[in-house]
């Protein structure tokens, strides 16, 4: 199991279209994924899940990946995050 | 109004007689074009659900109707994003996808199955209760952005619900109809055009409701805010609608039908006629020039807005970008918005308007405001948000490197709006000078002319900017304190009020006294009745919707300005509405007589 913390650095959160990249991307890993915000934990592969995490900008989030590909879903899962999500 | 014809004897007794009686609907035109045919009034249909027991034998087979419903529902987005994907751009056809993937969840689809097994309960009131709880969640963010996503919520979760109980889609209709709605979403609007579509009416809505808009982009006559056209109109009644003038007519009489193939025929032969004009200028015979430019928002618009002859674009929207997501686009998306549009249009201009957002645009409010119209609205909007101001002007600085940009902001109110907006655009053109990068450093700068208080400051404005742009819709609004939005009171709304002809000949004015120019690009740009007037009060630049360019051009090609200075000043001799009215109505019919057959016709005008 690998936890990482990031940042949400675009202006606008976890919004719609970021939403959509993350569950995009998280969905292609076999490895479980759950993203912790506030002592709420939501699956990072549920759009819906993500939608509801209300994620805006400076929040902190844990995520955590569990299985056979975890190091690789979180290298690509954290350069989204440090990469703003491709928004300014 | 149009005086009552005659009714026909009743054939079938008293009932058909009075089910049959001739009735004109008003609304907003929104697409252009006349079209004849039969009503299909859409009903969105609300699915409700009931909480119901099951048997344990009964869990299984529940569980199966879900996917099957699962499964259907899938189906019937897939199509209509292949749909979307072939006649939309990729930013329309983004909102189903997103609709997909909440169909899709993971989590949803497991909730759901572990609740049928567990709780024993009907599959459609747990579907109803987890997206309500969804719902509630986003809602309780209290970040707008978060809780305008309900709306997707609903919309799938109805979907799905049609699915599962196996409702029929009511967008597959048969045959070519004039589809009657009360409100109409994106997919409403894409399904329908599956079908040949004749055109669009619906109760609700304005002139930029994405109806409205999808309309126009995909040319089918539309009219909107009409009220209870859905109660008044059945599945099956013949109507007429006039996306021209905005009005649907019910049950017309044989002579109205007759009037109305006289029209559309036309419009066919005047379409000709002025495709031969496209490429003329647009002088009077005693040689005064003006520009007709065209009211715009989106890039696929380019062609058929040079196909009319547009002299560029006299007003281009730019809260389309955010319309989809609710919240501000990137600095980049920006630049690649306005960058192609400027592009596409060189060497001819494109006026850019910073984001006009509040009031009834788009941007859902954080807070509900009890007077939207005087609200958080526009350039007050952007004030408030100056790193987002700050992106969108640097976006349109970097596209400016053209050269044929020009730039406008929307309802200032006070010279200190002004300075701070223009303040903001000097720091943007500093931060881009520090990076290297290139502008247009003589970029034009004007403002819209909407709030009276502008209109009465207009010699101090008209020393601090290029140009003005009158915005008349708002500008009718503010100067007689009428609601646009307000049903109770729409006989006020006058645009040809002699106030308003007042304020825009005192606009005209001192903009020429200090030297600058001034256009207008509200809808009396594209009123054939008002283009003599407008004329002879001096105006420089008409902007309008694309496919009045033509008509407009024909008549200032065919007015002299001599002629028309006169009338301006017969016109501001007169004391209400309807006497302007009036005089416009007959001096149009008396030199235009083939377009005043087209425009003057159903008594829109014969007060």
């Amino acid at each position: 199991m690998i936890e990482r913390e990031v940042t949400i650095k675009n202006k606008a959160g976890l919004h719609t279209r970021p939403a959509a990249q993350l569950v995009k991307l998280s969905s292609r890993f076999q490895s479980d994924f759950f993203i912790q915000k506030d002592g709420f934990e939501i699956n990072g592969k549920s759009i819906i899940g993500v939608m509801t995490l209300a994620a805006e900008r400076g929040a902190r989030l844990t995520l955590v990946f569990d299985g056979a590909d975890e190091a690789e879903a979180a290298r690509e899962i954290c350069h989204l995050f440090d990469e703003g999500f491709g928004e300014a | 109004m149009r005086p009552d014809l005659p009714v026909e004897p009743a054939k079938g007794g008293v009932e058909d007689a009075r089910v049959l009686e001739e009735r004109v609907l008003v609304g907003l035109p929104a697409a252009g074009g006349v079209v004849i045919g039969p009503a299909y009034v859409y009903e969105r249909e609300e699915v409700y659900v009931t909480e119901r027991a099951l048997s344990l034998e009964e869990v299984d087979a529940e569980l199966q109707l879900l996917g099957e419903a699962l499964e259907r529902a899938n189906r019937e987005l897939t199509k209509i994003i292949e749909f979307a994907q072939a006649k939309l751009d990729s930013d329309a056809s983004a909102i189903f996808e997103m609709q997909i993937m909440l169909l899709n969840d993971v989590e949803l689809g497991k909730a759901l199955e572990r609740r049928i097994r567990e709780e024993r309960k009907n599959a459609d009131f747990l579907i109803h209760q987890e997206f309500e709880r969804y719902k509630a969640m986003l809602l309780r963010t209290n970040n707008p952005l978060f809780s305008e996503r309900t709306a997707d919520l609903d919309d799938v979760a109805q979907r799905l619900l049609r699915a599962l109980q196996k409702k029929r889609l009511h967008a597959n209709i048969e045959g070519k109809h004039v589809v009657i709605a009360d409100v109409l979403t994106p997919a409403d609007t894409v399904l329908f055009l599956r079908n040949d579509v004749l055109g669009y009416a619906t109760n609700l809505g304005g002139i930029t409701s994405h109806a409205a808009i999808l309309a126009r982009s995909l040319k089918v006559p539309a009219v909107v805010g009409a009220h209870d056209a859905t109660e008044t109109i059945r599945t099956g009644d013949t109507v007429i609608l006039d996306g021209q003038l905005g009005r649907i007519i019910l049950h017309p009489s044989p002579e109205t039908i007759a009037e109305y193939r006289g029209k559309i025929d036309r419009i066919h032969e005047i379409e000709t006629r002025l495709e031969k004009l496209v490429g003329l200028p647009c002088v009077t015979p005693d040689g005064h020039k003006v520009e007709l430019s065209a009211n715009a928002e989106f890039v696929n618009e380019v062609e058929y807005v040079l196909a009319q002859g547009s002299k560029g674009i006299g007003l281009y929207r730019t809260e389309h970008l955010s319309i989809l997501e609710g919240e501000f686009p990137s600095e980049q998306e920006q630049y690649v918005a306005y960058s192609s549009i400027a592009q596409s249009m060189y060497p001819q201009s494109v006026i850019i308007r910073t984001f006009d957002l509040g009031g009834d645009k788009f941007m859902v409010q954080a807070r509900k405001e009890d007077n939207p119209s005087l609200g958080w609205r526009g350039i007050r909007v952007m004030l408030d948000k100056p790193e987002e101001f700050r992106a969108q002007l640097r976006a349109i600085l970097r596209a400016s490197v053209t050269g044929n940009i020009k730039i406008m902001f929307p309802m200032i109110s006070g010279l200190a709006e002004l300075r701070e907006a223009r303040a903001h655009f000097d720091a943007a053109k500093a931060e881009l000078q520090a990076q290297g990068c290139p502008f247009d450093d003589a970029m034009e700068v004007g403002i819209m002319i909407e709030v009276p208080s502008a209109v009465l400051l207009a010699d101090v404005f008209a020393r601090a900017v290029d140009f003005f742009s009158i915005g008349t819709n708002d500008l009718v609004q503010y100067l007689l304190a009428v609601d646009r939005n307000n049903d109770l009171i729409t006989n006020l709304y006058q645009e040809f009020h002699p106030s308003v002809i007042r304020a825009i000949k005192h606009v005209i004015d001192t903009a020429h006294a200090h030297g600058k120019w001034v256009g207008l690009c509200g809808e009396m740009g594209g009123n054939p009745l008002g283009t003599i007037l407008l004329l002879g009060l001096g105006l420089d630049e008409f902007s309008m919707v694309p496919s009045m360019i033509p008509t407009i051009k024909g008549i200032i090609r065919e007015t002299r300005y001599e002629d028309a200075k006169n009338f301006a000043e017969e016109v501001l001799r007169c004391h209400t509405t309807a006497e302007t009215k009036r005089l416009l109505a007959s001096a149009f019919r008396e030199r235009f007589p083939h377009l005043a057959s087209m425009y003057i016709l159903n008594g829109a005008m014969n007060t």
